[in-house]
């Protein structure tokens, strides 16, 4: 999978924002979506696996750079652009990155490439053969460019206190599996829990919610996905209608740059159960972690070469991190 | 006004086009384009053995007998022109080729400085003296530490601290079951002998500093990281020490035969340009548009 662009500006009215084709003939069609994300690709892996007997799409995630520069500047304020022609100056933001002569109208501008981002490994050392076997496990989580740690673990048996002992992934191992796992054999009338936890980056912004996304298949053979806020900061409350958590608030400075970690917590943990969990339905779980806004390399542009934006530019972002999931198949 | 043909004649630049095609024109018939024709070519045995080992060396096997014979027909061609381009000066002001014949003429230098063979243990140990500071070892600590989430304590979050590192310090403090105190953290509670810089990359360069000045064997604090609180007792510090030769040798070795081979250069060169009268032209002057 290739996550290269996958850090997504908190302005998200431009929803389209990064559907083009790759050579640029034209803007995606809705039809086409399904076949370009990592979630949609785990939604249709569960509905082959019905067709196949296997999965097909049972991959682990990983961030990584896309860049073509040989540089690992992926930090929003270090940001050396993705390719040699691409590197800081005071247009590239304006300039555009990719175009096609034939299709004026699709263009990918400087400003829409992003910074980021890095492949984290849970590997029991560091060595090459201990990073290998830890990939091939999948227990592997990507972030947009933050040095975060996140753990994740599914059993049939966490209890809410388990996530405040002093070092939660002991008890994570001993009674559950670890991000790239499986579950199996679903106990009578039991629901999967999920012991998620998130640290900060040392030297970065202050984490603002975790997040369990959901997919499944159901009787008919329809995909679904359902996205479940699980841990976040402060005493924020879910809207009793909509069950959306309000945002969690900015404190980014566009014109200088800066934001400051007066809002958001430096770690989150919590045990969560899946309230919706049939028994009888495959299913993927990861986790998703949100930091909370931050400036965007084009807002360290806009301050260091004293330049104005144009309205369109996003400025700010929401870093991330994404772990493999972990997959729930049915007893056949 | 002289007629058109006989202006020509008096102009110098047709005086010099004329004897640029003369000079041509004779060394166009003493040697077709520049090579010597009947030179002779010959493939020794030994250069055939080169191309083998090159060939073995790439594709760990040697080469088959087609191969052999493309391998040798290349080798030719090269040679012939390599000699055309060579009697055609085209060796001459070439950056690159500048460039190859420095470097070779050093690896010469080199291979002399390896020759007087490697440092003894005198030489060793004397060098290591020399760069102390270079081999220096950071200072590293083992510490354990409790942890406390500013956002879980609110404005107690000090005061919640300092009431555990009183409990800890106090009379029965030795006996309490550290797994009970202050929050879950995802990085470990104990670190063994971690780097002054590990640590600060770890927690934040304001509690690497920190750290260093906690006296060791009580716990102490709270020091603040970027994290938030934390309770610390450290175990063990090792000062940041100058290594025994033993602990560094091989870097020493390195070093000091990277430093010999300079030397040996630098003086070689020094040899070589005593033989010249260098004349540095002063740089030519300004143009007129930049002047004011």
């Amino acid at each position: 999978m290739c996550t290269g662009d996958a850090s997504i500006p908190s302005n998200t009215k431009t929803s389209y924002l990064w559907d083009r084709t790759l050579d640029l003939s034209e803007l995606k069609k809705s039809e086409m979506l399904e076949f370009e994300y990592a979630r949609a690709a785990l939604r249709n892996g569960l509905k082959l696996e019905k067709e196949l007997g296997v999965n097909p799409y049972k991959f682990g995630m990983v961030g990584s750079t896309d860049s073509h520069t040989g540089l690992a500047a992926v930090e929003e304020d270090n940001f050396f652009g993705k390719t040699s022609s691409a590197e800081p100056s005071a247009g590239r933001a304006e300039h555009p990155f990719i175009k096609n002569p034939a299709h004026p109208g699709v263009v990918v501008m400087g400003w829409e490439t992003s910074a980021s981002g890095y492949a984290g490994v849970w590997a029991t050392e560091n060595t090459r053969e201990a990073l290998w076997d830890a990939m091939q496990r999948k227990e592997t989580y990507a972030t947009t460019g933050p040095r975060m740690i996140v753990r994740f673990f599914a059993s049939w048996d966490f209890v809410a206190t388990d996530a405040n002992t002093r070092s939660p992934a002991v008890v994570g191992y001993q009674k559950g599996v670890p991000m790239g796992g499986d579950l199996q054999q679903a106990p009578a009338g039991k629901s999967p829990t999920f012991l998620v936890a998130a640290l900060k980056d040392p030297i970065g912004a202050n984490l603002d919610r975790v997040q369990i996304i959901k997919g499944w298949l159901d009787g008919k053979g329809e995909t679904h996905e359902k996205i479940y806020d699980v841990a976040w900061s402060g005493d924020r409350k879910p809207d009793s209608k909509t069950g959306k958590l309000p945002a969690v608030g900015n404190t980014v400075d566009v014109p200088n740059a800066t934001w400051t970690n007066t809002i958001g917590t430096p770690e989150l943990i919590k045990v969560w159960k899946d309230p919706d969990f049939d028994a009888a339905q495959s299913a993927f779980y990861y986790v998703r972690v949100l930091e909370i806004p931050t400036p965007r390399w084009t807002a360290y542009d806009a301050k260091y070469f004293g330049i104005k934006m144009p309205p369109e530019v996003t400025m700010t972002v929401q870093e991330r991190a994404y772990t493999s999931p972990i997959w729930y198949t049915p007893a056949k | 006004m002289r007629p058109p043909a006989r202006k020509l004649i008096h102009e110098p630049l047709f005086h010099f086009l004329l004897l640029g095609a003369v000079i041509f024109f004779i060394a166009g018939r003493s040697r077709s384009i520049g090579g010597s024709s009947g030179e002779k070519i010959v493939v020794t045995q030994s250069q055939i053995e080169t191309i083998v080992v090159g060939f073995s060396r790439t594709w760990m096997r040697p080469p088959t007998q087609e191969e052999m014979q493309g391998l040798v027909d290349d080798y030719v061609r090269e040679e012939v022109l390599y000699r055309e381009a060579k009697a055609m000066g085209l060796d001459q002001d070439d950056i690159i080729v500048r460039r190859r014949m420095r470097q070779k003429f050093e690896f010469l230098s080199e291979d002399r400085a390896a020759r007087s063979g490697p440092p003894n243990e005198q030489e060793l140990e004397a060098y290591l003296r020399q760069y102390a500071d270079k081999y220096r070892e950071e200072p590293r600590f083992t510490f354990e530490h409790i942890f406390f989430n500013r956002e879980k304590h609110g404005k107690s979050a000090e005061a919640d601290a300092k009431a555990v590192l009183a409990r800890l310090t106090g009379k029965n403090g030795a006996a309490i079951d550290l797994e009970k105190l202050g929050d879950a953290f995802l990085l470990p509670f104990r670190f063994e002998k971690v780097s002054a810089g590990e640590t600060a990359r770890l927690f934040g360069e304001n509690f690497g500093k920190q750290l260093v000045s906690v006296e060791a064997g009580n716990w102490a604090g709270p020091l603040e990281s970027n994290y938030g609180l934390h309770l610390v007792r450290v175990d063990e510090r090792a000062p940041g020490i100058a290594p025994p030769l033993a602990n560094v040798r091989e870097a020493v070795l390195r070093d000091l035969l990277n430093e010999r081979r300079k030397q040996e250069l630098d003086a070689q060169y020094a040899k070589l340009r005593a033989r010249y009268t260098i004349v540095v032209e002063p740089p030519p002057a300004p143009k007129v548009a930049e002047t004011r």
